[in-house]
């Protein structure tokens, strides 16, 4: 058990080193996948309500950290997101490649939507359709591609079949 | 085991009770957001740096084709700088002399540092780059930085050792600029856009394609005269709208920054 949340742990830290850097370097259109938001997809659908929101606010933390969203927008909405994903696993089929990238996408849509919202509630006022068209589709669209593979490495490390 | 009583709960019941203890995590975290947030990237700053240099390196390896190409247009760019270069002393002599005959004071020059950028932004909504100096090197919120004489972003968040610099090109920055050609001012602004590696101007008058952009100095968070970009784009005009858009290169590539100049002091 102990082993499984250090390993945890080192995933997220792992995890933002990889966002802060090396993706940086795979962007397209100036745009990234969200691999943190991933890893908080892949504790919701396989590990339970607990460690999604563990690992929500986890992630949440250091994605705040390491970018200039101030306030604790993305840690809310993060472990939120996967706190409700969670519980509706139960629904959600997740074992071919294509299901895989449709969560990802709908996740990743609907979690950076209620940043945008968040936004709006911290005064900070973006355009919804830039926001819309320029951030949150191409980076649902390119996390949705990435996660199945991350999945896979997931799954591995975590022994799951 | 301990948790038996929460298991016995209705799923939906156990939501709420974790979504509310969120709420209240979220809430005892906003004041210390920032010790929480330093502390992070004081742990990660060290391991960052070492993965940035990586990367880097394996893509300066990568683009190592591109090379011969590059040096052989940079020499021709060299040439026609280095009379630029002569031309302008002149004119900095001219400028000088004239100035001592009118009796106006010389301009401020500024101190900088300089501060390696040891990972960039991990998310897609904002733009901002970590640098390896903090506090203790003297950096405090607000301080401009530049490169090569152009502007790169202002710091937003300092911690002993590692400061954020959120660049020209974030949709919270808004920098005071005049057009060099026609004087005519205006704000340059950060935001979403097809390319988001470009700014935008709003402006009153007239800008044209090429043009330069500046900082005014107006309000006084950056200092007079840095260059911000050029003209790239002129919105078309709209009617009954007071102001006109213009599109705005940086005349740095910002995604590619590995060191930056932080002005310490004006």
């Amino acid at each position: 058990m102990k082993a499984k949340k250090s390993l945890v742990l080192i995933l997220v830290v792992l995890f933002t080193m990889l966002q802060c850097t090396v993706l940086n370097y795979l962007q397209v259109f100036k745009i990234k996948p969200d691999i943190l938001l991933i890893l908080v997809l892949f504790f919701s659908l396989y590990y339970g309500r607990f460690y999604a929101l563990g690992v929500g606010v986890l992630c949440g933390l250091f994605a705040q950290a390491t970018s200039g969203i101030g306030s604790g927008a993305v840690v809310f909405v993060y472990a939120l997101g996967g706190l409700i994903l969670a519980h509706l696993t139960s629904f959600i089929y997740k074992q071919n490649i294509l299901s895989q990238m449709l969560i990802s996408f709908i996740f990743t849509f609907l979690v950076y939507l209620s940043l945008f919202f968040t936004f709006h509630l911290l005064d900070i006022q973006p355009p919804l359709l830039n926001a819309l068209f320029f951030v949150i589709l191409p980076a649902s669209f390119y996390t949705a591609c990435i996660a199945p593979f991350l999945f896979y490495f997931l799954k591995m490390a975590f022994n799951i079949r | 085991m301990r948790l038996k009583w929460f298991q016995n709960l209705r799923p939906s019941v156990q939501i709420f009770v974790l979504a509310a203890l969120l709420c209240v995590f979220v809430l005892l975290y906003l004041p210390f957001s920032k010790c929480v947030g330093s502390l992070i990237v004081s742990f990660l700053s060290p391991a960052l740096s070492v993965s940035e240099n990586i990367s880097s390196n394996a893509q300066d390896f990568l683009a190592f084709q591109n090379l011969n190409e590059e040096n052989k247009r940079l020499r021709g760019k060299l040439d026609q700088l280095t009379s630029q270069l002569v031309q302008l002393q002149d004119i900095a002599l001219e400028n000088e002399r004239l100035r001592g005959l009118l009796s106006i004071p010389q301009k401020a020059s500024y101190q900088a540092q300089a501060a390696i950028v040891i990972s960039k932004d991990s998310s897609n909504w904002t733009k901002t780059v970590m640098i390896n100096k903090g506090s203790v090197d003297g950096i405090c919120k607000g301080a401009t930085c530049v490169f090569h004489g152009s502007l790169v972003g202002t710091v937003i968040d300092v911690t002993a050792l590692v400061s954020k610099v959120a660049l020209i090109t974030d949709f919270n920055s808004k920098i005071p600029a005049k057009i060099v050609r026609n004087r005519e001012e205006g704000i340059v602004f950060g935001g979403w856009w097809g390319n988001s590696g470009f700014c935008r101007m709003k402006y009153i008058q007239k800008a044209e394609i090429g043009d330069k952009v500046i900082t005014s100095g107006l309000g006084g968070i950056y200092p007079k005269g840095i260059l911000i970009g050029e003209v790239e784009s002129i919105a078309e005009e709209q009617k009954d709208k007071l102001y006109k858009i213009a599109t705005v290169r940086p005349a740095l590539e910002l995604s590619n920054l590995e060191e930056i100049m932080v002005i310490t002091q004006e």
